[in-house]
């Protein structure tokens, strides 16, 4: 089992937050990435209306769940290794590669919202907080059951460099998950649904952008 | 009312709008620009009056709209040919489903620049409502529409050529060699690309991008209906957001009008100067070389900020939280800084994610953008577009 702290609620923010200081998280966690890194061309996710206010389907059916019932999400950060021993990630101009021991030991934190929120300072917001070490090129979080049916956001970043003033933020090295492809995406988030059992989530290489 | 009392461990610190609180902001260099003029159902019984609606977007009499130069715009924004390396489109920065900016403190520009993650100066502003606004970029270097949109491509964001002369030879190479293009710059402006003088291909790609970004506006937010009187649009404490912005927090002396900017340019201090007084950045100062510009820069628009982390011109500031303290804790020490600014504005945590919740209740509908290549578009929808983008 990979080193993994997971908390609930805004009074339990856990190790993370303990560790590396009340201001790092949100700082951290709002200063990630959205960027279409390249793929120009790609709109999915783009809204298929006319003028007018947006309405993104909804992906899960809540009513056919338990409305008493309460998930868990297990994520798993799954790079892979090129021949060469390296892993290859995007950045806002292309792709980029490094060596794969650039990854293990490293830290990680991460937080829950609400679909289509911004983290924007207020850790009540976050419906779970945590992080954890890097073992390798791989990264696995396993929530508490608190997720009732539905569809969530996920925030996350690999502290893979210090910041100038230790962990103080996203810097020039570090990680962070995004995924635009979904409908109205946040833009440093991945989304994830939670549909009637625990949601799982696998972010591969093209789910991360290196600062 | 309701008490949210904020844990003591999330109160990080403000970020980065320009929020510019307390009793009232100078309009630094007396530029505080004309506000665009709001739609004649703005006068209706507003709650605030002081901020109407957005209005339609503005139109430049020489370069009347029409779905060819929005079909050519289109097409020059999406395109990462048009760049030094190759790949580096508008659209990379500008990410057109994320409030058409990035996220990133910020940007990496194109790798043309080198691969040693070289960063650009400044965060990456929205270009949400820009169409608005009378000059452009943090700074104000250039103060009209056109010409802002195709200056990327001389700065290291895209890099075509160090100077506006090697870039326009560059890009019009490239369009003469990509199919389609000629047939694109004809429909749209009747232009000739194999013949004009690259200078005029250069100017009229960016009269094709000041057609596309007039879809690019944030309005009818929850905000905009609960100020005409929908009293269900915005939650309790967005209206307690609203009280205080336009009251005890003093946002509203710089973020006003519609588009909640006073196009002005300030020093809010959000970047502590040097030992030596300078600053890493200059801002206005950069453009006017008057003294009293150091450390300006453009008020931004709050229209959709909420989904614009990071924030301020240098993406200091991670959360609207991290602003909002700012501003609430006297904002810095920059011996420029504007001369409202200084003084404590006495927000309780309650007060401060009120405001937040006011800044989320301004992010407007999303923008339906017709890109190229785009399965999700019907013509049922373009046509819709088209009526909606055309002049009426």
């Amino acid at each position: 089992m990979l080193k993994t702290n997971h908390h609930t609620g805004a009074r339990r923010l856990g190790a993370a937050i303990t560790r590396y200081g009340a201001r790092a998280l949100p700082v951290l966690l709002a200063g990630l990435v959205a960027s279409s890194c390249g793929d120009s061309s790609s709109s999915s996710g783009n809204p298929v209306t006319g003028a007018g206010p947006l309405t993104c389907p909804e992906v899960v059916d809540t009513s056919k769940c338990d409305a008493n019932a309460k998930f868990r999400i297990h994520v798993k950060f799954d790079f892979a290794v090129t021949d060469a021993g390296n892993v290859e990630v995007v950045t806002q101009s292309g792709p980029y590669q490094f060596p794969a021991s650039y990854l293990d030991q490293k830290p990680y934190v991460y937080l829950f919202t609400a679909k289509g929120e911004i983290f924007q300072g207020d850790i009540r917001e976050a419906l779970t907080v945590g992080g954890g070490t890097m073992q390798g090129t791989a990264g696995e979080i396993t929530t508490d059951a608190i997720f009732p049916a539905g569809e969530y956001e996920f925030l996350t970043f690999i502290d893979a460099q210090p910041g100038p003033d230790g962990f103080a933020g996203p810097a020039r090295g570090d990680l962070a998950a995004f995924d635009n492809t979904v409908c109205d995406p946040t833009g440093i988030s991945i989304r994830i649904a939670v549909d009637c059992k625990d949601g799982e989530l696998t972010l591969p290489n093209q789910n991360w952008i290196i600062f | 009312m309701k008490k949210r009392p904020l844990h003591g461990a999330a109160c990080a610190v403000i970020a980065a709008l320009g929020l510019t609180m307390a009793a009232g902001c100078s309009s630094g260099d007396g530029s505080s620009n004309a506000q665009p003029q709001p739609s004649p159902t703005a006068a209706v019984s507003l709650r605030y009056p002081q901020f109407p609606p957005m209005p339609e977007p503005p139109v430049d009499p020489a370069n009347q709209p029409s779905m060819a130069k929005l079909e050519l715009g289109t097409y020059l924004f999406f395109d990462p040919r048009l760049s030094g390396s190759g790949r580096t489109a508008c659209n990379n920065c500008h990410v057109f489903n994320t409030s058409f900016q990035d996220n990133l403190v910020k940007p990496r520009p194109d790798t043309s620049q080198g691969d040693d993650f070289f960063t650009l100066k400044r965060n990456t502003e929205s270009l949400f409502n820009i169409v608005y606004r009378d000059d452009f970029f943090r700074d104000g270097k250039v103060t009209e529409l056109a010409p802002s949109l195709v200056e990327p491509w001389v700065e290291d964001n895209q890099q075509l050529g160090k100077t506006h002369e090697l870039a326009a030879d560059h890009l019009t190479e490239i369009l003469r060699g990509i199919d389609g293009y000629k047939k694109l710059f004809r429909d749209a402006y009747g232009l000739d690309i194999d013949t004009a003088e690259p200078h005029e291909v250069f100017d009229t790609a960016g009269l094709a991008f000041g057609v596309w970004v007039r879809q690019v506006v944030s309005r009818n937010s929850p905000f905009d209906r609960w100020n005409a009187g929908d009293d269900t649009a915005i939650d309790e404490s967005a209206q307690r957001g609203a009280a205080l912005f336009a009251g005890k927090a003093g946002c509203f002396v710089c973020h006003t009008g519609p588009n909640f900017t006073d196009n002005g340019f300030h020093n809010v201090s959000s970047a502590v100067p040097l030992e030596d007084g300078s600053r890493d950045d200059e801002g206005r100062f950069i453009v006017t070389g008057r003294e009293a510009d150091r450390g300006k820069f453009q008020t931004p628009s709050l229209r959709h900020a909420s989904r614009t982390t990071p924030y301020f011109h240098d993406g200091s500031r991670g959360t609207l939280l991290d602003v909002i303290r700012h501003f609430n804790d006297g904002a810095g020490s920059d011996p420029n800084r504007d001369p409202v600014l200084g003084r404590p504005l006495g927000l309780s945590d309650d007060e401060m994610l009120d405001l937040i919740s006011f800044i989320r209740a301004l992010r407007g509908e999303s923008v339906v953008l017709w890109g190229p290549k785009s399965p999700l578009y019907t013509q049922a929808e373009v046509d819709e577009l088209q009526r909606e983008l055309l002049p009426k």
